[in-house]
């Protein structure tokens, strides 16, 4: 029995569905501007689901969230989680984190999950019942050639 | 560009060596015009070492191709006698015979059938440059090699000579044989800064087999004049950095008329760029240099080998980029080394992250400055195109006073890098080429064109005077639909 235990809570440990993954609310909202990809109808083909793409406004040209894929089976991942539930994970919050955060974050060899603006600067926030869709997506940014 | 796995002699009456073979012994006695070939002393002063006949040992080969795609094939001569510059002492000049190697080229006519000889002799500076036939190749002379490499028309009329230090090309250098008295008046190449002249005693070595002892026989002297690469004597040189043999005139066109022989177009010595482990141990990446290398714009530039022990001045790795003043990283870095080698890197997160293609495009800014740091070194002789002969005055006329390279590249060089990574992306990844077209036919609606590749290059051209004037052009726009969403289709994919 304790060895059940003990071999339970070593595959909790190596093996947490959620250690891999992280969290981040996009919360200063006016920063930011969300569209569709040109692309959706085309690769309807390959595989469906929305993609779209949020960009920061400011000096940064080509800085992009991403909710992007051609085929299949690199098919991101949507959840649909209460804002309680989202809260739990521990989230990070766009407006805090710097150039070099978001740096380390694309490279984490995380899944990371992006609660929108769309949703975080409704008042559905506030209402704990609402449950938001947050999008698995992937930090694109283009560095300088030197 | 690896060397090609070499022909096996004699494995099939047919096989590429034989082939050579053939055509040599077939040929040799027109490669030569015997009422000139022993003549030493000419009245145009163009050296012409004695002949003497060559025989090539036809199970040492290299087999390789220029970067225009002539194939080459380069045998040992196994003759004993060999010419030498005289370093003045018969124990040293020994030594340097010893050490030295002479080599036939065989270069292969590339619509007739025949194969165009040259003589190459390696002459190194020191015993530490001293290399097994194996270890050294017209194409692949190491980083740690110094000498002189002289190359010889097959009747031996002198052709070009290159003087080289730890893999650089330092100078090209012309000799032709003294006047009277060992005097002559300055020409103007002698009074360019970047010429130097030497007088050389040839002497003659070879193996008496009556006395069985080595023979010296002196030749008349000569006079050497180097110049740094693109001195005046470079205005000789062909396009791409070729040289070629122009009967009748003075260096590099050597003169001297050679009847139904037509000595070769040779390039430059090709300097070779190693792949460090970190890329070729990841089999995609390993696959994008092996696609860049057959670019034959890249391939004009550079040759990459992933073998080990085989030495370069440029290494190319995976790893932290260097932080600009701003801290952030960038995509690629290539640095030139206190030792004369350069590195460049290429940003470790790549591997994950980027697009084939986009690997490729880092790879190819980084080996643009990598080039412009040679052509400056060499005296401007590159094949860039329309390479300024001032590049601090070109800077300061079209760039930013900080990058000189990328004014360059945006100025002069962005629609070649534009064209040959469409070239790339085309060639040697069609699947995704066809499907990118396809898909992105809404915004390039008569095909993908050039634009699309040089937009992914405008990214690395910040801070130039070509960057802002495109940043207030109808262009842009476009960039940043290509940069923001385009380039997404561009795929991990690679397939050998």
């Amino acid at each position: 029995m304790y060895q059940l235990i003990f071999i339970l809570a070593l595959w909790l440990t190596v093996f947490q569905p959620e250690k891999d993954s992280l969290f981040i609310i996009v919360d200063d909202c006016g920063n930011w501007e969300e569209w569709e990809s040109p692309f959706n109808e085309s690769l309807q083909k390959s595989s469906t689901g929305r993609r779209f793409s949020l960009g920061k406004k400011d000096d940064s040209p080509f800085f992009f969230l991403k909710h992007f894929w051609i085929e299949e089976n690199e098919r991101l991942e949507e959840l649909t989680l209460s804002y309680p539930k989202i809260l739990a994970k521990n989230p990070l919050y766009s407006s805090e984190l710097t150039w070099e955060d978001w740096y380390k974050l694309r490279s984490a060899n995380k899944k990371i999950y992006f609660l929108l603006p769309s949703s975080y600067c409704s008042a559905r926030r506030f209402d704990w019942n609402s449950e938001f869709t947050v999008y698995e997506m992937y930090i694109d940014l283009t560095l300088p050639d030197d | 560009m690896q060397e090609p796995e070499l022909p096996q002699p004699g494995q099939t009456a047919l096989d590429q060596t034989t082939q050579v073979r053939a055509w040599f012994e077939a040929n040799k006695g027109s490669l030569r015009l015997p009422e000139r070939g022993s003549n030493f002393r000419t009245e145009s002063q163009e050296l012409i070492l004695p002949f003497f006949e060559k025989e090539p040992d036809w199970d040492q080969v290299h087999h390789y191709f220029f970067p225009d795609g002539r194939e080459v094939f380069e045998f040992n001569l196994e003759n004993k006698e060999i010419f030498i510059p005289s370093l003045g002492e018969q124990q040293q000049d020994e030594l340097l015979m010893r050490r030295s190697i002479q080599n036939i080229l065989f270069v292969k006519h590339p619509t007739e059938a025949r194969y165009d000889p040259l003589i190459v002799r390696y002459y190194p500076d020191a015993e530490n440059s001293k290399r097994d036939f194996k270890d050294i190749n017209y194409q692949m002379i190491d980083e740690k090699w110094s000498g002189t490499v002289d190359l010889f028309t097959y009747d031996e009329h002198f052709f070009i000579g290159f003087e080289i230090e730890k893999g650089r090309i330092l100078a090209t250098r012309k000799v032709e044989v003294t006047g009277e008295g060992g005097r002559r008046g300055m020409g103007p190449e002698q009074l360019d800064i970047r010429c130097s002249v030497t007088t050389t005693d040839w002497i003659q070595i070879y193996f008496n087999y009556e006395t069985k002892r080595l023979e010296t026989i002196t030749l008349s002297p000569t006079r050497s004049y180097s110049c740094a690469v693109g001195g005046p004597q470079g205005e000789g040189s062909g396009a791409g950095g070729n040289y070629a043999y122009l009967p009748g005139d003075s260096f590099p066109r050597a003169g001297g008329a050679l009847g139904s022989y037509n000595p070769p177009d040779v390039p430059l010595p090709m300097l070779r760029i190693y792949i460090d482990s970190s890329i070729t141990d990841d089999p995609r990446l390993s696959c994008i240099v092996d696609k860049l290398a057959l670019s034959e714009f890249v391939s004009s530039i550079a040759e990459f080998t992933k073998t080990k022990g085989q030495n370069s001045p440029v290494t190319l790795i995976l790893g932290e980029t260097t932080k600009g003043i701003d801290g952030k990283p960038s995509n690629g870095t290539s640095t030139g080394n206190s030792d004369g080698t350069f590195t460049i890197v290429i940003n470790k997160d790549a591997k994950a992250l980027w697009s084939s293609l986009a690997f490729a495009k880092s790879i190819f800014h980084e080996l643009v400055h990598v080039e412009i740091w040679r052509a400056l070194e060499n005296g401007g002789i590159t094949p860039l195109p329309h390479f300024p002969a001032n590049l601090d005055a070109f800077d300061k006329l079209y760039g930013s006073n900080e990058n000189a390279h990328h004014s360059y590249m945006a100025e002069v060089l962005m629609p070649t890098m534009g064209r040959e990574l469409m070239l790339l992306h085309q060639t040697h990844f069609p699947d995704e080429f066809k499907r990118f077209n396809a898909e992105v036919s809404w915004a390039y609606s008569k095909g993908v064109s050039v634009d699309f590749y040089e937009n992914l290059f405008w990214g690395g051209m910040e801070g130039t005077k070509a960057y802002e004037n495109f940043k207030n052009s109808s262009k842009f726009p476009n960039y940043q639909r290509d940069i923001r969403d385009l380039k997404d289709l561009l795929t991990k994919g690679c397939t050998s």
